[in-house]
């Protein structure tokens, strides 16, 4: 196998494992914030009626992943505003996802690099 | 080690120390509906209506709410003694005495309308992580500290904007907060506020949150 050969099989192998982190922290991202992780700590959304759980969405552009909510109580829950009691699930989960950002990303890569 | 309840101990005594506004010691009057001054300005010095004052160096110095503010007078909730000019004197404004300490019921429950409170959370955050190897290896831990300045509903921005201000310089990021032989430390990205949102009923709110990190030896 010549050097160019390498070189290429090199960017594609490269390439490749660059767009399943993407994919991996993006996916990895939205189950913290949503459903809790176990490596971030985040407890998730707390499930009554399920509209905070269903209203999170994920947009992945080009160059950016936007995760977001529309709900107009995703801040208080967030926040903890009112100190209030949780069935399941609980607040914070952005913030311990946020925080907890570069053990998402080491996992994964982890996981795909071996 | 882990020591999660040091932590908070330490955070705690760290918050108690936040100074939002002060007049610095100065030449003050008491009026029957507040404080006055002959010169300079309450105004510039960040004074807004909603913070909790605490005055010093007067005969009678009883913890108030600002409900008005001009450069030369402050009206306060209550009516009070009035006492002529003198130096010396001080008006400041710290974190709220009315605080609801994690799972401890403030002394006013429900809180007093009209009357600043703040909640405190300690978010113990993400599993421990062995980060360096060997005996007595690191581990990491990111905890979070986070206040909730709540205010009196109608009194503007001016006055959450100020306190959540302070904190956010309190724990500005790479603060250093000594705790046994480990030092916590606020982390780079942090620390940030939410936005002012309506609370319980008469009170607005303001959280404040900084992320923290701290290495300490495992002591297996």
């Amino acid at each position: 196998m010549g050097f160019a050969q390498s070189l290429s099989g090199f960017s594609a192998k490269f390439k490749a494992n660059l767009a399943a982190t993407r994919e991996g922290v993006d996916a990895e991202t939205f189950r913290s914030i949503v459903e809790g992780s176990e490596i971030t700590g985040a407890p998730g959304q707390p499930v009554k009626t399920r509209k905070l759980h269903d209203s999170w969405t994920q947009d992945v552009a080009d160059t950016e992943t936007v995760t977001s909510s529309d709900s107009p109580y995703a801040t208080a829950v967030e926040e903890n505003l009112n100190n209030a009691v949780y069935e399941n699930h609980g607040p914070h989960s952005v913030k311990q996802t946020v925080v907890a950002f570069p053990r998402i990303v080491e996992d994964v890569v982890r996981g795909i690099v071996g | 080690m882990i020591d999660h309840r040091s932590y908070q101990v330490a955070l705690r005594a760290k918050a108690l120390t936040l100074s939002v506004v002060t007049t610095g010691s100065i030449s003050l009057s008491a009026t029957a509906t507040g404080y006055a001054r002959a010169s300079g300005s309450f105004l510039a010095d960040g004074f807004a209506r909603g913070m909790e004052l605490t005055p010093s160096g007067f005969a009678s110095n009883p913890v108030d709410v600002i409900t008005d503010v001009s450069a030369l007078s402050i009206t306060t909730k209550n009516a009070r003694t009035v006492e002529g000019a003198a130096g010396s004197r001080t008006l400041a404004v710290g974190l709220p005495s009315a605080r609801a300490w994690e799972n401890k019921k403030p002394v006013q429950d429900p809180p007093i309308a009209g009357i600043p409170f703040v909640r405190e959370q300690y978010i113990p955050g993400p599993p421990a992580l062995q980060v360096t190897l060997g005996q007595f290896g690191d581990l990491e831990l990111l905890p979070q500290y986070a206040l909730h300045i709540h205010v009196p509903a109608d009194c503007g921005f001016e006055a959450p904007s100020a306190y959540a201000d302070a904190v956010m310089r309190l724990f500005t990021p790479r603060t250093a907060i000594p705790v046994g032989s480990d030092v916590l430390r606020v982390s780079d990205r942090g620390p940030f506020r939410g936005t002012l949102t309506q609370s319980s009923p008469g009170f607005a709110v303001v959280p404040i949150t900084a992320p923290l990190w701290i290495r300490t030896p495992n002591s297996i």
